[in-house]
């Protein structure tokens, strides 16, 4: 078990790295491994598995597990009985660890202690790496870990993993890690820790970190702390919205650009329409998305890093209660106004299982990065341009009453699922306030990468899949010397389109709507690709200017205006509300463990997107609009 | 810290057990027992809050932010009455 030599051939020995919150676990981990990483899931549990490797300097590697942050191998949450299940062995499909690496800080030395002892009790080889030196000398924390070492048996190393301090020593530890020689008691265990700890450990009495309350007095304080919430909101959503569109139009033209070029070299039929309209519009339709998540994760991030995050949970814990939840389902919420696909797996903090899946079923209806094009286009075209109150306009209350509404359906829903089918007692919130502090620009950085990475993935093949599909169903069957409009109308999608038509008719839509949402079902993106092509915009123009002009301009079959104010406001109503990515169900059945849900998710959302459409298509065409 | 004065000035007496959330905002106490079920008290276990160790309260309201030497925790209201504290003189 305790290997002390490495093979080059051979998998290299697993250490897994456990420790509490807040104690830069991933900030050590990452300076360790780099960009040497692996993200996927522990088998059968949708736990984000973390693996990075660590080369050595004679060429040789350690494979090392980023464990979930936790107080305890005992814990109640899916993450923190991951952490327990690996280092006793008892997950199919995990390797055995060779070793554990316990990170703890040095400013709450005794509390990581406690992790530190159930470790030890496990038997594994450990090294412990006591982080955060350079903040504990500041504070004047003495540790003295060469005397824990000598009594413990195995190796405690200092380390400052953001000034990457102390790195050399801990590696080299970690190629030969020792089993203690010590024999931890189960019972007592507060003593022994008091007795280990005895003479090594120092902490000023009374030591407080006086400048983070002083912070805290303000940012949490029930007026001005609501403020500055209200203020952090604001300016995530600006970065969201506001600052991200000039990347997204550079890759808006750089798409059109390689779809024309891509286009001028293939001889027009089928296959060019395969390639332009299909694939290159589809991915592009949806890699233009990117900007935001990284400015949306950006944002999560810095909050995150520097120790905001956690006030903010408390802020909301007052409001998110009333829903029947508690302040830990903030963060989800918040990651799900970029997409619900990270928000859902964000729950996985949440200990209670209820919470956590009434939290899952409420995140979709929060509106995701992928409905902003459909607002933009629908507001742009349909509401007019005038200001209400001085500088606030119609445009900009539209879009922001969508946002909220969203929000405002998500509150009854949340508390009818935890008075009926989520009841039960809940699980005590309590959460850890970490001092503030300079972010990491590693942490951050990593973070964004991962979420780049994985959104491009999934761009390239389910969304790259859902267009080909979309494109053939447009396509196929083919009717010989039709126009566009009637080949569309004769083809599955179209005929689909005309088959549900009576059911769609009471929110004021005709049947290339009902194509054109029908299409967004796998993805709701894709509907502005698809309202392109029904609504013939010109090849190689499909630009949103080009496209809001058709959209004016389209007649219905009786010569009627197709689109008007209420049709425009029931179709953005509907897409708010609708379930229209099949990620999110697939995350959804993931993460709930049974299709039930995702089916319940997608039932109840669609359900409403109806209702509330045809109760906004009502009451707009009844005021006149 | 270790001895208790009763201080003239307070209505209640200083050295009476109250709870958690009752103490002022930065008033030194010891914590003398902790009743919120298994679950709870395990949970405030891992994280260093039990009997016996000194905390200090640094926000009241419905939610209290306590400051045990594991850190600083933030707790809803009716699970930090469920905490029994004696004040401490500074």
């Amino acid at each position: 078990m305790n290997s002390t030599h490495i093979e080059a051939d051979e998998e290299p020995p697993l250490i897994g790295v456990v420790g509490n919150p807040n104690t830069g676990k991933t900030t050590l981990f990452n300076a360790l491994t780099g960009l040497h990483q692996r993200v996927g899931n522990y088998a059968g549990v949708t736990v984000e598995r973390k693996q990075g490797r660590l080369r050595l300097s004679d060429r040789s590697h350690l494979d090392l597990l980023d464990l979930p942050g936790s107080y305890t191998l005992d814990g109640r949450s899916p993450d923190e009985k991951v952490v327990g299940e690996v280092l006793k062995n008892q997950l199919d499909g995990e390797r055995p660890l060779s070793a554990v690496l316990v990170v703890a800080d040095v400013v709450h030395l005794k509390r990581n202690f406690n992790l530190v002892s159930e470790v030890l009790q496990t038997g594994l080889p450990c090294v412990v790496a006591v982080n955060m030196v350079d903040l504990g000398r500041s504070k004047g924390i003495a540790v003295d870990c060469a005397r824990l070492s000598d009594r413990l048996g195995i190796d405690v190393v200092p380390v400052s993993a953001t000034r990457r301090e102390g790195l050399e020593d801990l590696i080299d530890c970690l190629r030969r890690p020792r089993s203690a020689s010590t024999e931890v008691p189960v019972e007592d265990v507060s003593e022994w820790i008091d007795s280990t700890l005895e003479g090594a450990f120092t902490n000023p009495p009374g030591l407080t970190d006086s400048r983070s309350d002083r912070v805290d007095r303000a940012l949490t304080h029930p007026v001005f702390g609501s403020l500055a919430f209200f203020a952090v909101m604001v300016i995530v959503f600006q970065a969201i919205f506001s600052w991200s569109a000039p990347f997204m139009d550079a890759i808006d033209g750089t798409v059109s650009l390689f779809g024309n070029r891509v286009g001028s070299k293939i001889p027009e039929g089928l296959f060019r329409s395969l390639v332009v309209d299909g694939a290159i519009a589809g991915v592009g339709s949806v890699v233009i998305f990117l900007p935001q998540i990284a400015f949306l994760f950006f944002a999560i991030s810095v909050l995150e890093d520097c120790g905001y995050m956690p006030r903010a949970a408390l802020m909301m814990d007052r409001l998110m209660r009333w829903c029947g939840l508690s302040g830990r389902s903030f963060i989800p919420m918040l990651c799900s106004f970029a997409c619900a696909v990270p928000g859902i797996m964000a729950t996985r903090t949440i200990e209670d299982r209820r919470d956590r899946l009434a939290t899952i079923l409420v995140a979709p209806l929060m509106s995701c990065s992928a409905r902003l094009p459909v607002y933009t286009l629908f507001i742009a075209a349909f509401i007019p341009k005038v200001a209400i109150l001085g500088w606030v306009g119609l445009q900009g209350l539209t879009m922001m009453g969508l946002y909220l509404l969203g929000v405002v359906i998500a509150v009854p829903v949340a508390r009818l699922l935890k008075r009926t089918a989520l009841e039960g007692t809940t699980v005590p919130f309590l959460m850890e306030l970490p001092s503030y502090k300079v972010p990491n620009f590693r942490t951050i950085w990593l973070r964004v990468y991962h979420a780049c990475y994985a959104f491009l993935r999934r761009a390239g093949t389910v969304i790259f899949v859902a267009s080909l599909v979309i494109w053939a169903l447009a396509t196929f069957p083919r009717t010989e010397g039709a126009d566009d409009a009637t080949s569309l109308r004769n083809s599955a999608l179209g005929t689909a389109g005309r088959l549900i038509e009576p059911v769609v008719k009471p929110l004021g839509w005709d049947w290339r709507l009902a194509v054109a949402s029908l299409s967004a079902f796998p993805a709701r993106e894709i509907v502005v690709a698809s309202l392109a092509t029904i609504y013939s915009v010109e090849e190689g123009e499909e630009d949103v200017e080009s496209l809001k002009l058709a959209l004016v301009n389209a007649k219905r079959e009786d010569g009627s205006p197709a689109f008007t104010i209420p049709v425009a406001l029931s179709v953005m109503v509907f897409f708010a509300l609708c379930a229209q990515c099949s990620s999110t169900l697939a995350v959804i059945r993931r993460e709930s463990g049974s299709w039930g849900w995702a089916g319940f998710s997608f039932i109840y959302m669609t359900g409403l997107a109806y209702v509330g459409a045809l109760a906004v298509y009502r009451v707009a065409a009844g005021a006149g609009l | 810290m270790g001895f208790i004065l009763p201080q003239e000035d307070e209505i209640r007496g200083n050295d009476k057990p109250i709870n958690l959330s009752d103490l002022r905002v930065n008033e030194p106490a010891r914590i003398l027992s902790v009743d919120g079920g298994d679950n709870l008290n395990d949970r405030l276990d891992s994280v260093g809050i039990s009997p016996g160790v000194d905390v200090r309260l640094l926000r009241r309201g419905a939610a209290v932010v306590v400051h045990g030497e594991g850190g600083r925790f933030c707790l809803r209201e009716e699970d930090a009455r469920r905490i029994t504290v004696r004040p401490l003189v500074a």
